[in-house]
């Protein structure tokens, strides 16, 4: 995967992972930072950071990768048509 | 995001007992022991009677005879309610019960007969599922984990999730929703407890990745944010009871032999591998489901606490499914290649037995699962 990453650690230290098919595995790191600069605190000691550009909860992976269009579809729909 | 109330209303009338949280119920996940089941045939029967007989008399036991009228194992209400009693010794144990029994040898023995039938059904059922080619004595140790990986990733990828969770998601009634937390109940109040017992019983990596995850479940040194304590809040909020007992004595034999499977693995050494297996398809197939029971109990207006307990494992399984199929079972399966069939039984072990479960209450409610995980309305 050569495409900048659309979140990183915000620290250094923090060691990064990625999981073929899925998300970035995130340890040790004080939060997440997108290319602005927005941040979200990591509240677990390792977190997943979605690569898929799909999750309903970025930056954190909701498992969206793995969803059919259909699931998501059902997701979505707040009116439960 | 439809709005959320909180509502007040009476339990429904399967589940007995309640916590009233006012009024000194124990603290969600207090790790106090709970009352005796109410047992319900020969088998459960006989292993009351011993843990409730009176000191210095002849303690009587489970036999083997006991155990000639059961057919399936898996189905068997008594037998998987006589095997959960004997396997709760080694967790909380029973209110007004010995503690010295957890290792009573006549107990241990009935235990084992049990355990025998109970494995022997599982393979039997998971065996299919499974079909991993044993590692061939040349095969390279990283070949090995890698075909475990790719093994695992393949039986937990259904981008559809289970009939259970589409139909909470879609149509099921408050009491439906309320019945199916009683269920989940006895393995949730135990959330993540007999994986605990794998720990020292691997090394390396393997046993690094499993405290990681371990920690996560346990809150992350939060005890407000233990799984088993966010999951009695949500029964707490529903005015259910935290107390286990009343909750085993309602539940479906596939719903105890669902747990059961857990501790058989995890309490043997042998099986560590299924253990593990197991617990790399438990938190792979979860993420997915929550979401949509989230969305069902959001559909359902039920209170915050509920949401909130799904929608934390949205995210936290995300991560555990990683962890646990590629730093865990993989981990383990490049030291120990000998456990890497152990290791995608056990994974097709919770595939097949909770499938089984969901479907046993689906059937109760009517909404029996023609195509498992059709989102057909």
């Amino acid at each position: 995967m050569s495409r900048r990453p659309e979140f990183t650690p915000t620290n250094d230290d923090a060691t990064v992972q990625l999981c073929p098919g899925g998300p970035m595995l995130v340890r040790g790191a004080a939060a997440v930072q997108d290319q602005d600069g927005r941040t979200w605190p990591a509240e677990r000691a390792v977190v997943a950071v979605c690569r898929c550009t799909r999750s309903r909860r970025k930056p954190w992976c909701d498992s969206s990768h793995k969803m059919s269009r259909d699931l998501r579809a059902l997701l979505e729909d707040d009116d439960d048509g | 995001m439809s709005s959320r109330h909180t509502r007040q209303e009476p339990l429904s009338p399967s589940i007995p007992g309640r916590g009233n949280p006012a009024s000194g119920s124990p603290t969600p996940d207090a790790g106090i022991p709970c009352p005796l089941p109410t047992p319900c045939g020969p088998v459960s029967d006989a292993v009351v009677r011993a843990l409730t007989a009176p000191e210095l008399r002849p303690r009587p036991s489970p036999r083997p005879t006991h155990l000639e009228p059961v057919a399936d194992p898996l189905t068997d209400r008594d037998f998987q309610l006589a095997l959960w009693m004997l396997y709760e010794l080694h967790y909380r144990g029973f209110d007004g019960v010995d503690p010295e029994l957890e290792w009573d040898p006549l107990l241990l023995a009935a235990r084992a007969g049990l355990e025998r039938r109970f494995e022997q059904a599982v393979r039997e059922l998971a065996e299919p599922t499974a079909g991993f080619a044993v590692a061939a004595p040349d095969e390279q140790p990283d070949a090995v984990a890698d075909r475990v990986v790719a093994a695992l990733v393949a039986l937990t990828r259904g981008d559809d999730a289970s009939a259970m969770a589409t139909h909470l998601a879609r149509h099921a009634t408050e009491d439906q929703f309320r019945e199916y937390l009683a269920e989940r109940a006895v393995y949730h109040l135990h959330e993540s407890d007999p994986q605990s017992f794998v720990l020292p019983r691997i090394g390396g990596p393997a046993k690094a990745a499993l405290a990681e995850l371990q920690h996560d479940e346990y809150g992350g040194g939060r005890p407000q944010r233990l799984h088993a304590a966010l999951f009695g809040r949500a029964l707490e909020s529903l005015r259910m009871t935290t107390v286990l007992t009343p909750y085993v004595d309602a539940a479906e034999a596939t719903t105890l032999a669902s747990v059961n499977v857990m501790s058989l693995f995890a309490l043997h050494r042998r099986l560590r591998g299924a253990a593990l297996g197991h617990l790399a398809a438990f938190e792979a197939t979860s993420s997915v489901p929550c979401a949509l029971i989230a969305r069902g109990a959001q559909r359902l207006g039920l209170p915050e606490p509920v949401v909130d307990y799904y929608l934390e494992h949205v995210e936290a399984d995300s991560v555990h499914e990683q962890l646990a199929i590629r730093e865990i079972c993989g981990a383990l399966v490049r030291e120990q290649p000998g456990l890497a069939a152990d290791v995608v039984l056990g994974a097709a072990a919770c595939l097949s037995v909770d499938g089984l479960a969901g479907d046993v209450v689906l059937a109760r409610w009517g909404a029996g699962s023609g195509a498992p995980g059709s989102l057909a309305s």
